[in-house]
């Protein structure tokens, strides 16, 4: 059946096609008007889906940028500290010190104080240079930003008592009452004319007495009789008293338990400032053997971590990151100084003589420990003519000054090391800004129009809707009626 | 027979008044041409003949027709289209409701080419938030221990909150005005219906009187296509005896029978039946008390194991399931009254294990809420509020008058003489009514005929009664409505796909097959809510934990000899198999529960109270740390004392208020930075204690903040039943595996795809839709051209017809004035 074409029939129809248009040239001037293919996931699920994986990741990249930027102006901090500490160790390398090592005693050997006071500065400097901060962080910390990694502190006197009333402080035990301090019973005193006593054969009277004796029973004649009389101690000695008056010691006291540091020379101070200095990292003395000590610094220097993700893929397994895919953004000062704890050291401090090899124990592995020490025994030395002021301390400094090139040698390397990681991080910003380029370059590709192919579209669009009038009002305004006469 | 005189005069009149007739259908057609649902109409006109074979005409007689007569004017339809276009219509009504709801949605969550300007637009809201959070979490793992940035974070974590807060309310609101339309879309319903019903009644009297009624037919054909768009229906004309031979049409509307089970007869359920209409509603249903105020016991559903409150169904105590028809004195398996308990499968049984389990009830729990806000547990005293599944109920069918539709089934059997007397003998009577006790009457009565037969002619009465619809019974825009309403996808709840009960007071009546493919507004509140927690969850679980050493051991506070706050680790002490002597084995975070000595979880779950088979092994390892058991009692040690404890870190940093730190049912209307989090720094930088600080973490350690880093950018499993609203109710299978930025991505390209997928139905049976029209236009509607031609076709036939009249005139006074005249 042919098909019986209406005038509502085409009006309706006309009307959804005009529609259409409308929509169609609608659609054309919203994606130049927002620039985009699509404004809904509806127009294009997958793409919109795609595209907002794209710039999540773009997100992530840029941020991950922002990071790896961050860690490059901190290790760059870290460069420049660890350049200061090459070069001191460099000027150190140079100065006299060597030449003592080397057997070429400067003809005024009273310059080692002065060389000694310059290694102790050095140290101080460097351990300044170390504690430098990136931001408000401190660069050489480890995974502690915020307290200062590398410290002074006196060296303490292990037998120090800080009670003043403990026992270990009086040297006499006290007649009863007059005691300064009573401990368990026992009264305790410093003042010998309060100490308890007791008459003791004077061991001085016996033995002259005792000569005396044996004189007598051996002389055989007047003369040998009257010169051992002479040696009666009761006439020819009455200084010596045949009893004596003992005062009873404290068996606990000790001298040195009221000082709390000590000096470089092993004596005892309480004024900080005069103490031997001793460095710590994190509160943890570098130069210590105590398990403990050791424990916490060997977990300072290997094990402890500061991951950052900058790209390298970051995953966690069972909750645990997995190493490979961060970046360690801990930099322990006691690492790039060379270590920490102490070796013992084989020196000969004459090459030509065997049998002055020595191997000397306690020999800090850290360099500004032992630019310390260096200092310290060079400024013992005797300010006239440079003698060291022991054997021992000599023979101390040959271990010291061995060790020194060796640890100045893995500072270096460690230095390098940094650099090395440094670059690898500018690298890593190369690819990152690459990374985020093309992922840039993705997501607009996907969303953003081509404004000339857009334009077009917009353009036959906006003919067909003109068309699409045009035609309607011929369509509506013709038909029989209007030829119609009567 | 040859026509009189004037006969001839009668002809050309009625040719005129043909004409005129002609000019009027035509006038009318041209009139109504604009008025919606006009049909067109054409003249029916028979060419008029008087007179049958006379018995003496001459065969030379000429029978000539005597003009013509307008016989009535009738429509021009096809009935085969309407039907075409009604299914259409429906399919139209429907995907155009669902596509506009999505939009609805799609304007609250669909953020593509949103998104503010700083970094380039089209970021997206929540996308760009889940970024900033994460961006802000990297800056500091680098600076941490620095304030400002842990407001970064935080100030980030507001801002998310801050959003899907946004986002939930926006799409509550939009479920609020969905929830309006249904209400006005169901009046809308009633209104044409009723409409429908009254033009029936109109017409049918027009019928009684001879009128065609045209006018009233458009007008109904018009109102049902506008309930075909709303519902599919199925309409259907049948011939309504009304006695004394005489027959008018009936139209009869009904549900198209969508319903996929087969088994379901409700889906045909009528609405008109010719003057009879019914009308639908929305159940209503006692209002539910949802206070859950646990300071009121009478607002908490539910008992947890501890015997406390809970308005949890994941707490509640799972007891069996009583048989509320018990009877000790049932011994028989098969009756009702068997067993104490009922099993699964609803029948009886005295075994705890093999019954059914069921959330343990709070016996002061009063169920519903008055309309003054108070509880009761009495159903007539309640406010009554929509059912939560919208379903619907189609009433009993009436007439204009309240007068019932009583169906009647007619049976006509010829019987014997001999039963014909019986019957009578039997019955006292010709008529017999029996209620038949299932709402039906049956008449019988007994008939002789004049002509000697005996006849039982069975009148079966069935009232018409009001038919509960299923959830699927229906198609169309209402039927969209609902399901934008309900649907919750995978989040539904395993009842809805599993219920076959056909309770009639059950929300679920019947098991919905296809519930976990549709999506609804509930299911972007659930996609929301789920996104939501599961964010809340993993950051309150990364914020809280137990201090460690620099090897995973987990510590307590100790002293060393000088004095000095140490970590020392936490140990369990056990016998190995085969041994006798005791020994410590220390608790390691970075030691799996499973990799854990079977000797070592023994003893742990002995000192904890706790069964790893019902709780995780984390969760029993850090109950021991915390040094009490599952009772809150100290754990004693070997020793005598109490346990050391662990060192617990840590608050949420997410809760369901700004102004507590309470993790518990967090959605995305309630999530919000906690407390803690709010007045200051709560990030836990790090669970590993620096060893040269005691049990204090190294000030710049971000291990954890990496971790709450690595918790946004790796790959999270959500799973539908860890909401607050569908835990313990929806399945527990796998929904998504990935980020939250690609589970949110992914939410936004399920709308999308919905979207797309509805706007293409939509396109396709709009353009059927469409074609259809023009097919029932091409037939039906009016065109200028066809009219014009009318107008030409009437107009000259109207001139031929006065000419004709005037060439009559002429002969007559020729024959009248001018024959056998002489002047």
């Amino acid at each position: 059946m042919i098909t019986r074409t209406t005038t509502v029939g085409v009006l309706k129809n006309y009307r959804y096609n005009l529609n259409s248009s409308l929509t169609t040239m609608g659609t054309a001037l919203g994606k130049i008007s927002t620039q985009r293919n699509f404004n809904s996931f509806a127009e294009n699920p997958a793409l919109a889906a795609r595209a907002f994986q794209l710039r999540n990741a773009y997100l992530r990249t840029s941020s991950q940028y922002n990071a790896n930027d961050s860690l490059i102006h901190k290790y760059d901090v870290a460069w420049s500290a660890l350049d200061g500490v090459e070069k001191n160790i460099d000027t150190i390398s140079n100065s006299g010190l060597f030449s003592i090592i080397r057997g070429e005693n400067e003809p005024d050997a009273s310059g080692r104080n002065a060389l000694g006071q310059d290694l102790c500065a050095k140290a101080r400097d460097i351990v300044q240079t170390m504690n430098g901060r990136y931001g408000e962080d401190y660069v050489f910390g480890g995974a502690e930003t915020l307290s200062v990694p590398f410290t002074w502190v006196a060296k303490e006197n292990p037998e120090y008592v800080e009670d003043p009333k403990d026992p270990v402080h009086f040297q006499y035990i006290a007649q009863p009452g007059l005691g300064e301090v009573t401990v368990n019973g026992v009264e305790y005193t410093n003042k010998v004319e309060d100490a308890d006593f007791e008459e003791t054969d004077n061991p001085a009277y016996a033995d002259a007495w005792q000569k005396y004796q044996d004189a007598l029973n051996s002389a055989t004649t007047q003369e040998e009789k009257d010169a051992a009389e002479s040696l009666n101690p009761n006439t020819s000695c009455p200084q010596i008293p045949e009893k004596i008056t003992t005062y009873k010691t404290n068996d606990s006291y000790n001298a040195m338990a009221k000082y709390k540091y000590l000096k470089v020379d092993g004596s005892g101070t309480n004024n900080e400032a005069d103490a031997e200095q001793k460095l710590l990292y994190r509160g943890i003395p570098v130069d210590s053997m105590a398990e403990e000590d050791t424990k916490k610094l060997d977990y300072y220097m290997n094990n402890e971590k500061k991951y950052i993700d900058i790209g390298l893929g970051f995953n966690e397994v069972n909750g645990e990151v997995v190493p490979s895919s961060v970046t360690n953004s801990a930099l322990q000062g006691i690492y790039y100084l060379g270590g920490y704890g102490t070796t013992s050291v084989t020196v000969q401090t004459d090459p030509d003589d065997p049998s002055t090899k020595y191997t000397v124990d306690n020999i800090p592995k850290n360099i500004v420990s032992i630019m310390n020490r260096l200092g310290t025994i060079m400024m013992n030395c005797d300010p006239d003519d440079g003698e060291f002021a022991s054997r021992e301390e000599e023979i101390e400094f040959y271990a010291l000054a061995q060790q020194y090139e060796e640890t100045s040698s893995l500072v270096k390397q460690r230095y390098t090391e940094l650099d090395t990681n440094s670059s690898f991080l500018k690298a890593n910003e190369e690819l990152l800004v690459s990374n985020a380029d093309n992922l840039q370059e993705q997501f607009m590709g996907i969303e953003d129009i081509d404004p000339a192919a857009a334009i077009s579209d917009f353009i036959f669009a906006r003919y067909a809707y003109d068309s699409a009038l045009k035609v309607g009002n011929s369509v509506l305004s013709q038909s029989l009626m209007d030829y119609m006469n009567f | 027979m040859g026509i009189g005189t004037f006969g001839s005069f009668t002809q050309a009149r009625l040719a005129i008044y043909a004409a005129q007739a002609g000019i009027q259908v035509t006038g009318n057609n041209i009139s109504n041409i604009n008025t919606e649902g006009y049909t067109r109409q054409r003249l029916d006109q028979s060419s008029l003949y008087i007179g049958g074979s006379d018995r003496y005409s001459s065969k030379y007689d000429l029978r000539i027709g005597q003009g013509v007569l307008c016989t009535g004017v009738s429509q021009l339809r096809d009935p085969y289209l309407d039907l075409r276009f009604r299914n259409e219509s429906a399919y139209v009504g429907y995907t155009d409701e669902r596509l506009d709801t999505l939009n609805k949605i799609a304007y609250i969550l669909d953020e593509t080419g949103k998104g503010d300007k700083t970094e380039g637009a089209d970021f997206g809201l929540i996308s760009a938030d889940l970024a900033d959070l994460e961006d802000a979490l990297r800056s500091l793992t680098l600076d941490t221990g620095h304030q400002e940035f842990d407001n970064q974070v935080r100030a980030a974590a507001v801002a998310l909150c801050a959003k899907l807060n946004s986002y939930a309310t926006r799409l509550q609101d939009e479920y609020n005005t969905q929830v309006r339309e249904l209400e006005k879309e169901v009046e809308d319903i009633n209104v044409i219906l009723t409409k429908i019903r009254d033009l029936n009644e109109t017409i049918r009297n027009s019928e009684i009187h001879g009128q065609d009624a045209l006018e009233l037919r458009d007008m109904r054909n018009n109102l049902l296509d506008q309930l075909s768009d709303k519902i599919h229906i199925d309409v259907t004309y049948v011939p309504e005896d009304i006695g004394g031979g005489v027959t008018v049409q009936k139209l009869i509307v009904s549900l198209a029978g969508d319903n996929p089970d087969s088994t379901v007869k409700s889906d045909s359920a009528e609405l008109i039946n010719g003057i009879y209409g019914a009308q639908i509603s929305i159940d209503q249903v006692p209002q539910p008390n949802t206070k859950y105020d646990p300071n009121d016991k009478t607002s908490m559903p539910y008992l947890d194991a501890k015997g406390n409150l809970t308005s949890k169904l994941s707490e509640a105590e799972q007891v069996p399931k009583p048989n509320p028809n018990y009877d000790a004195a049932v011994t028989d398996t098969t009756l009702p009254g068997f067993g104490q308990y009922l099993k699964p499968d609803g029948t009886g049984t005295n075994d705890t294990n093999l019954a059914a389990q069921v959330p343990k009830e709070n016996p002061d729990y009063l169920k519903y809420l008055k309309a003054d806000g108070t509880a009761t547990n009495d159903p007539a005293e309640a406010k009554q509020v929509n059912n939560s599944n919208f379903n619907l109920t189609v009433s009993e069918l009436r007439d204009s008058r309240e007068k019932l539709l009583i169906y009647t089934n007619k049976d006509v059997k010829e019987i014997s003489a001999q039963a014909y007397k019986d019957a009578i003998a039997a019955n006292h009577g010709p008529i017999i009514e029996v209620d038949n006790g299932d709402g039906t009457t049956t008449v019988t009565v007994y008939q002789k005929s004049s002509k000697g037969k005996y006849t039982e002619t069975t009148y079966t009465q069935r009232p018409s009664v009001e038919t509960p619809l299923d959830d699927n019974d229906l198609y169309g825009r209402l039927q969209a409505m609902r399901e934008m309403l309900t649907e919750a996808g995978e989040f539904t709840d395993t009842e809805v796909v599993a219920e076959t009960n056909n309770d009639p007071t059950d929300p679920y009546r019947n098991a919905d097959e296809s519930a976990l493919v549709k999506r609804g507004i509930p299911y972007y509140q659930h996609a929301l809510d789920l996104l939501a927690n599961q964010l809340a969850k993993v950051m309150n679980e990364a914020n809280n934990g137990f201090m460690m050493d620099k090897d995973g051991n987990y510590i307590s506070k100790g002293v060393d000899d000088k004095g000095n706050t140490i970590g020392v680790p936490i140990t369990i002490t056990y016998t190995p198999t085969g041994t006798t002597d005791d020994v410590d084995y220390a608790l390691n975070a970075k030691v799996a529960w499973d990799d854990i000595p079977q000797e070592v979880r023994d003893a742990l779950e002995t000192a904890t109270g706790l069964d790893s088979t019902k709780v995780d092994g984390k969760t029993i390892i850090e109950t021991y740390l915390t040094g009490k058991d599952a009772d809150g009692n100290d754990i004693i040690g070997t020793d005598g004392n109490p346990i050391p404890q662990g060192i617990k870190v840590g608050v949420n940093l997410i809760s369901n208020r700004g102004d507590t730190n309470d993790d518990t049912d967090i959605t995305a209307s309630n999530i919000s930075v906690s407390d803690a989090w709010r007045k200051g720094s709560a990030l836990v930088n790090s669970f590993i204690a620096d060893p040269g600080k005691g049990v204090e973490p190294a000030s710049g350690d971000s291990s954890n903040i990496l971790h709450f880093q690595g918790l946004l950018d790796l790959k999270q499993m959500f799973y539908p039943d860890e909401t607050p609203d569908t835990a313990g109710k929806a399945g527990h299978d796998l929904m998504f595996t990935g980020t939250f930025h690609e589970y949110w991505n992914n939410v936004g390209f399920t709308l999308g795809q919905d979207q797309n997928v509805m706007n293409n139905q939509l396109e396709m049976h709009y353009q059927n839709a469409l074609e259809i029209d023009t097919g029932r236009d091409s037939v039906s509607s009016v065109d200028f051209n066809d009219e014009a031609m009318n107008l030409t076709m009437y107009a000259k036939s109207y001139n031929a017809a006065c000419r004709l009249m005037t060439t009559i005139d002429s002969m007559l006074d020729k024959l009248v004035n001018g024959t056998g005249m002489t002047t």
